[in-house]
């Protein structure tokens, strides 16, 4: 159950000192309504309509800018629906959202980083909630919110965003070794074109910058997002530049030549796809958001990595566990 | 076709590592489903007849049920390519072998690159595919005839066919063995797909059994 204890508190300190509501009439009512499943906005809110009823005063929690600030390393299940504030670093905003969400993406301080999320009704009643990539911010009164084991924070109408002047580098994640077969290649891969503002990376799609607009300057990068599949799971993964150059044998310059010569530069992504599709690779990458950025790949060739003898003698010992296999019970 | 109930209710196996090798699909990053490219030999695929969706709108996923009780949406296989007609108005028709038996891949008009690639292709050769399954059922006879709709096509090397078919032959036996376990169980206590599998086709798996060994022995020569 979240701190309802510390949000009475602070509701206790705005009302008048002549009020005859109690810290435990407030709690009572905010677990009364936690019981019903209400949760976040909701909750303050009926709890502060009816105190502002009954003493006159107008009160509400959040915020003031009273909330304690963590690093997120220090964020769990136990901050759940609790206002908190943190300062951090907007690394990713995601192209795909649900409806009803303006931004979510990924906020890292230097000792972890958590996934935000920001609802269309509350950028409209407040617009300066919108956050840009890149740019670190001091995020108050925002909520906790835990479920499917991982912990996230929602901006609210309520909550206040300031730009702060400083970077954050975010501990890496684990390195993750994979083996699959590329099965499908997701556009933008091949030659795309990133909006040239240093601040910015974004693709462009059709010369457009989903931050700037329509650019009239531009850099070309080389990179193949793809599905890595293993037969029972796959995995959403993005080759940058080095590693695509070195799967396919196409360089940047190899890319751009081919996109002149055809005056079009989704050729590329045609011919990369036709390198790497139905490929066994491995790589090792680290997670980011939606995808695995891979650091390092290598075609996956089982005579590399075994002796003919060796292939031969797994073969041998498959066939002998499909002899046997079900035929022993 | 037919409704199928949600296997992820209800299944309780003694065996917990009977439980994690079967669906649904692990999915590791957030973002669109997608259904993985299952890795299944032309001799069962073929005999995958029986298809169902478990919600009941348009958009639902359709599945086809593998005789070793695991479902099957997309497909990725590698083999000799031993035919290519270009139909008449139609599709392109390839006949691939998995050096057992044979998958047919239509490429038509809603693949266009699939479809382009196939067109310059010509026996032998080994081509990698990834596509969804299809399903053919004539009005006037029995038969239901499988094949695959090609998302994409590639030419490879004998060694990507090898890869292929070891992986090919763990994962079937992975299923043979998850079925075999799963059928000494109670009937309430199976995986429901099994149970389905068992309804559709049966118990007997040796065609499959025997299939997958034919095919490493032919590929390694041992």
């Amino acid at each position: 159950m979240p701190d309802f204890d510390s949000r009475a508190r602070d509701l206790m300190e705005q009302l008048p000192e002549d009020s005859d509501v109690t810290h435990e009439e407030i709690v009572d009512l905010y677990e009364k309504c936690y019981g019903f499943k209400i949760t976040g906005n909701d909750l303050d809110n009926i709890v502060q309509r009816k105190l502002a009823k009954q003493t006159g005063a107008e009160v509400s929690t959040g915020a003031q800018g009273g909330d304690q600030h963590y690093e997120i390393t220090d964020l769990g299940a136990n901050h759940d629906e609790e206002w908190i504030s943190l300062t951090g670093q907007v690394l990713t905003i995601w192209d795909d959202v649900p409806d009803g969400i303006a931004q979510k993406g990924r906020i890292g301080d230097d000792t972890g980083t958590i996934e935000f999320s920001l609802f269309e009704k509350s950028l409209q009643s407040n617009p300066s909630l919108e956050v840009q990539e890149g740019k670190s911010y001091r995020f108050e009164s925002v909520v906790g919110d835990y479920y499917d084991e991982r912990i996230r924070v929602r901006i609210n109408s309520r909550s206040s965003i300031e730009e702060v002047d400083r970077s954050f580098s975010p501990p890496e994640s684990d390195v993750i070794g994979l083996l699959g077969v590329i099965v499908d290649v997701v556009p933008p891969s091949g030659l795309i074109k990133r909006c040239a503002d240093p601040d910015c990376s974004y693709v462009l799609d059709d010369g457009e910058c989903p931050d700037h607009g329509v650019v009239g300057d531009h850099e070309f990068d080389l990179r193949i997002k793809a599905i890595l599949d293993d037969g029972e799971e796959y995995h959403r993964v993005v080759f940058p530049l080095e590693q695509t150059e070195s799967l396919t044998d196409i360089s940047l310059a190899d890319a751009r030549r081919l996109a002149e010569q055809e005056y079009d530069h989704t050729v590329v992504e045609q011919k990369v796809g036709d390198r790497v599709l139905g490929r066994h690779v491995e790589i090792h990458g680290r997670e980011l958001d939606n995808y695995i950025v891979v650091n390092e790949a290598a075609e996956y060739s089982l005579r590399q990595t075994e002796s003919e003898a060796t292939i031969e003698n797994s073969a041998e010992q498959l066939i002998e566990q499909l002899q046997s296999v079900g035929r022993s019970a | 076709m037919s409704q199928h109930t949600n296997p992820e209710t209800g299944t309780q196996v003694e065996d917990e590592s009977s439980l994690d090798d079967g669906q649904p699909e692990q999915q590791s990053t957030p973002g669109p489903r997608r259904e993985v490219a299952k890795r299944v030999f032309a001799r069962e695929f073929n005999d995958a007849t029986y298809e169902f969706q478990e919600a009941n709108h348009d958009r639902a996923t359709q599945w086809t049920l593998l005789p070793t009780g695991e479902r099957l949406n997309r497909i990725f296989i590698v083999g000799a390519l031993t035919e290519v007609a270009d139909l008449d108005e139609g599709p392109m028709r390839l006949v691939v072998f998995d050096g057992h038996s044979k998958f047919v891949v239509y490429a038509g008009k809603y693949t266009p690159s699939a479809r382009e690639t196939a067109r310059e292709l010509e026996p032998p050769e080994y081509v990698a595919i990834v596509g969804k399954y299809n399903r053919f059922a004539p009005e006037d006879g029995d038969d239901i005839y499988l094949s695959i709709k090609p998302e994409s096509i590639s030419v490879v090397d004998e060694e990507v066919q090898q890869n292929w078919v070891m992986k090919t032959a763990e994962l079937t036996l992975k299923r043979i063995s998850r079925f075999c376990r799963q059928e000494s169980a109670d009937r309430a206590a199976r995986d429901l797909d099994v149970n389905q599998a068992i309804d559709q086709y049966g118990s007997d798996l040796s065609p499959y059994r025997n299939a997958s060994i034919n095919v490493l022995e032919t590929v390694f020569d041992v």
